[in-house]
């Protein structure tokens, strides 16, 4: 075959990507409603592909608490952040529908314990928009203690942010806004792109189930490969065609290097799992 | 090394090409391809979905012809109104060429059931010509008709999606004819499982470059915990069966 990156061979052997920093920072946690989960999406399960690939941590949002109950949720995901501290970052994940002081203890409570890296936003399935009133406290909140934000739905039906997230990302500059699922298609990703350009707070997340040819390639062409994050969606979806993807593309490794990992760590700046 | 063979590629320029060059000719494919690490494909033309399947299927083998790496996947319709080749002479040309079969019965506007398709169904059922059908371009009822009413028939469901767990698995109880394109189903540990379950018998790899890349269709098999032997199978020894190309 003839491809002469180092991280396409890796892919090719089957062999984890051991000697960069890989984080995933679209993951999720547990079983979902729609379609069985290998294993009810346990970390474990998470874990042994993790492994299996190279990937050093997860940083993610159970799928309680995209759903039906956040506080739960929240729970689950710092039972499996103190089981796995070095590999499983969670986010916190709100629920606006409920009362800010609730959920601004819940979010007390993570940043006592040292574990509120950010926040993760489902405004789909919980039945708002980013620019809700609701969320207004929130963005002081993370704007404050510069936390970034990660939308699952800044563009795309039902609802279309993807103009809000650009004003978002001028009115609080110290808020690291993620688009996820930005590549699923060619139309969301010139979309994504666009609200992101010259944003120096706003980046673009890989996530999606489907991947066209040459699209990866393009938005690094047009963004620059320093605003696009390597995310996988375990155990909603499977990584290994995500990590494929990224490995093989038609970009240097340098810029492979940036996806995967490094312009995570920027944002994150989490420790580095021995 | 795995051997890959893709049982889903099209060749030919299409209706609505994304703002990229795309590879749409044999030589620009077979580059990708290779670059890919997939050593032979089943093509099919974008003129017989996107135009006329008598004229694409022509231009299939006019194309391919001297490409070795390259097997046709002729797109048909139902027999009666004449416009392809009948479903006897389309079978025995399938397996001459050690080719296989594609319907798009949403596009092309018909249903994949006996009353529509019978002499079709039939025909490739008693040649053992693998027929392909992408998951959209029919109904879960429709394909359990056909899976049901011709046992014989490979059937190859391509394009599907991580969410069709839950119908595909109660197919596979019944349907052992069924056969899933591996990529498409993105589920979490999902190829393990089906194996785990049914085994590795009913997996195929397909990418359908040049819509999408080849990285991820062979990571996903590089990268699994499954036995050699197993993924030997998923990622060619299946389709080279299906196609009679076992020892060639």
């Amino acid at each position: 075959m003839k491809q002469n990156s180092q991280l396409a061979q890796i892919c090719f052997a089957g062999q984890p990507i051991a000697d960069e920093l890989v984080i995933d920072m679209h993951a999720h946690l547990g079983p979902w409603f729609a379609f069985p989960v290998s294993h009810a999406g346990s970390p474990e399960a998470m874990l042994q592909q993790m492994d299996a690939l190279g990937i050093d941590i997860a940083i993610f949002s159970p799928h309680l608490a995209i759903g039906p109950d956040y506080q739960e949720g929240n729970r689950q995901a710092r039972e499996a952040h103190e089981k796995y501290p070095d590999r499983l970052w969670p986010y916190f994940t709100p629920n606006p529908g409920y009362p800010w002081p609730e959920i601004e203890q819940e979010i007390r409570r993570g940043a006592d314990d040292g574990i509120l890296i950010g926040f993760s936003l489902h405004p789909g399935l919980h039945g708002y928009t980013t620019t809700d009133e609701s969320l207004l406290p929130l963005y002081e909140y993370a704007e404050t203690h510069e936390l970034p934000i990660l939308s699952h739905e800044w563009n795309g039906e039902p609802i279309d942010d993807l103009p809000p997230m650009k004003a978002l990302a001028q009115r609080y500059p110290h808020i690291q806004f993620i688009c996820a699922h930005s590549a699923n298609g060619w139309e969301t990703m010139e979309k994504c792109v666009e609200a992101a350009a010259d944003q120096d707070n706003a980046y673009l997340d890989l996530t999606g189930s489907i991947m066209y040819y040459g699209l990866l390639e393009e938005m690094v062409r047009r963004l620059g490969a320093e605003h696009v994050l390597f995310g996988t969606d375990i155990p909603f979806i499977d990584a290994r065609s995500q990590v494929g993807r990224v490995l093989t593309a038609r970009l240097s490794d340098d810029q492979k290097r940036l996806i995967l990992g490094l312009n995570a760590q920027r944002i994150f700046d989490l420790p580095r799992p021995v | 090394m795995l051997e890959f063979f893709d049982c889903n590629v099209r060749l030919g320029r299409v209706s609505a090409p994304p703002p990229v060059s795309l590879p749409y000719n044999c030589e620009e494919l077979a580059a990708e391809l290779d670059r890919g690490g997939i050593v032979a494909a089943l093509v099919y033309h974008s003129w017989a979905k996107e135009w006329d399947p008598a004229q694409g299927n022509q231009r299939l083998l006019k194309e391919i012809d001297g490409w070795a790496q390259f097997y046709p996947c002729f797109v048909t319709l139902p027999p009666a109104t004449g416009e392809t080749m009948p479903p006897a002479e389309l079978a025995a040309l399938a397996v001459h060429k050690h080719g296989a079969v594609r319907v798009y019965p949403g596009k092309h506007e018909f249903r994949l059931i006996p009353w529509n398709c019978g002499e079709l169904l039939e025909a490739l059922a008693d040649a053992s010509v693998p027929l392909l059908v992408e998951r959209t371009e029919t109904t879960w009822d429709d394909l359990a008709a056909v899976l049901s009413t011709y046992p014989a028939l490979p059937v190859i469901l391509l394009e599907t999606s991580y969410r069709i767990g839950r119908r595909l698995y109660a197919l596979w109880e019944q349907h052992p004819n069924l056969y899933l394109e591996a990529n498409t189903y993105k589920a979490f540990w999902g190829i393990e499982d089906i194996c785990a379950q049914y085994g590795a018998e009913r997996l195929v790899f397909g990418t359908h470059l040049p819509i999408n890349e080849t990285g991820p269709a062979v990571a996903q098999l590089t990268y699994s915990p499954l036995a050699d032997r197993q993924k030997a199978l998923i990622s060619g020894g299946n389709m080279r069966r299906l196609l009679g190309l076992e020892g060639s």
